[in-house]
């Protein structure tokens, strides 16, 4: 998944802080008119399960329920192209 | 009472008028504000409330790329603990931005800013740049202010950071001008 990132999305060098103030790598996208970002590290681990390449389906699929929220950025990544 | 006539009151408004822009030849002051470095004004419209703030992400609030004053902006949130941030970043010369504040929403909590921490909607309400306005921890909503207008000579951006495992509730109102 960290690779499919890396080549899917713009990553941004040290663009993710996290909780303790560490620096990690993010990437971004858009979700209409919003930018976005996020941690590479933590999506990676988070929906590192989804076989590659991953699919609106297959993501929702970690979090059915959407408590994180993610689902609307996957319809975005979906109707962008660049899952199916 | 002193009586004036007619004409001289003509000739005093004609006076006035010289120095009030845009009057016309009748002398109907055509009232123009001068001095004032306002040039527009654009509204701060952020709802994540129906459609909260994901995991692991950071989205723009406000993204300014002009000489602007931020005059105000509340913020509310549905949690307390230690993982929603909103960065206010200046925009430098270049483009690119330096970040000013990361004010970290917690009761207790610190802000991170020119070198300094400071601490952040403690007891007492806030600290030297945002207070509490709300505080409702039966409900888990807060609610903070900008306490006072801050220019920014080429810009700013103002970033919402969710670090939590799950999506969060956060909304920001507010308005800033932009200069000449």
């Amino acid at each position: 998944m960290n690779q499919w990132i890396r080549e899917n999305f713009e990553i941004i060098p040290n663009g993710w802080v996290n909780i303790d103030g560490t620096l990690t790598d993010a990437f971004t996208f858009m979700n209409g008119e919003q930018p976005v970002k996020s941690s590479v590290a933590w999506f990676s681990v988070t929906f590192g399960s989804v076989a590659i390449p991953p699919t609106a389906e297959t993501l929702k699929a970690v979090d059915p329920d959407d408590l994180m929220g993610w689902h609307t950025h996957f319809d975005a990544w979906k109707a962008q192209g660049i899952i199916s | 009472m002193a009586i004036v006539k007619l004409s001289d009151l003509r000739d005093l408004w004609k006076n006035i008028s010289d120095w009030v822009t845009g009057a016309n030849s009748n002398y109907k002051p055509q009232v123009q504000l001068t001095g004032s470095k306002a040039k527009d004004s654009g509204v701060i419209d952020y709802n994540k409330g129906v459609t909260p703030l994901a995991a692991s992400t950071t989205e723009t609030i406000v993204d300014v790329q002009k000489a602007a004053i931020l005059e105000n902006v509340s913020i509310a949130v549905d949690s307390t603990v230690n993982i929603l941030r909103f960065n206010l970043s200046k925009r430098k010369p270049d483009g690119t931005y330096s970040n000013l504040f990361v004010a970290d929403v917690t009761i207790g909590g610190w802000a991170k800013g020119a070198g300094v921490s400071v601490k952040m909607l403690n007891d007492s309400g806030g600290n030297y740049l945002w207070d509490l306005q709300k505080y409702d921890s039966t409900n888990n909503i807060y609610a903070f202010r900008l306490t006072r207008p801050l220019e920014f000579p080429f810009g700013f951006k103002l970033e919402a950071a969710n670090s939590d495992s799950v999506a969060h509730k956060v909304i920001a109102e507010g308005y800033y001008l932009t200069l000449v």
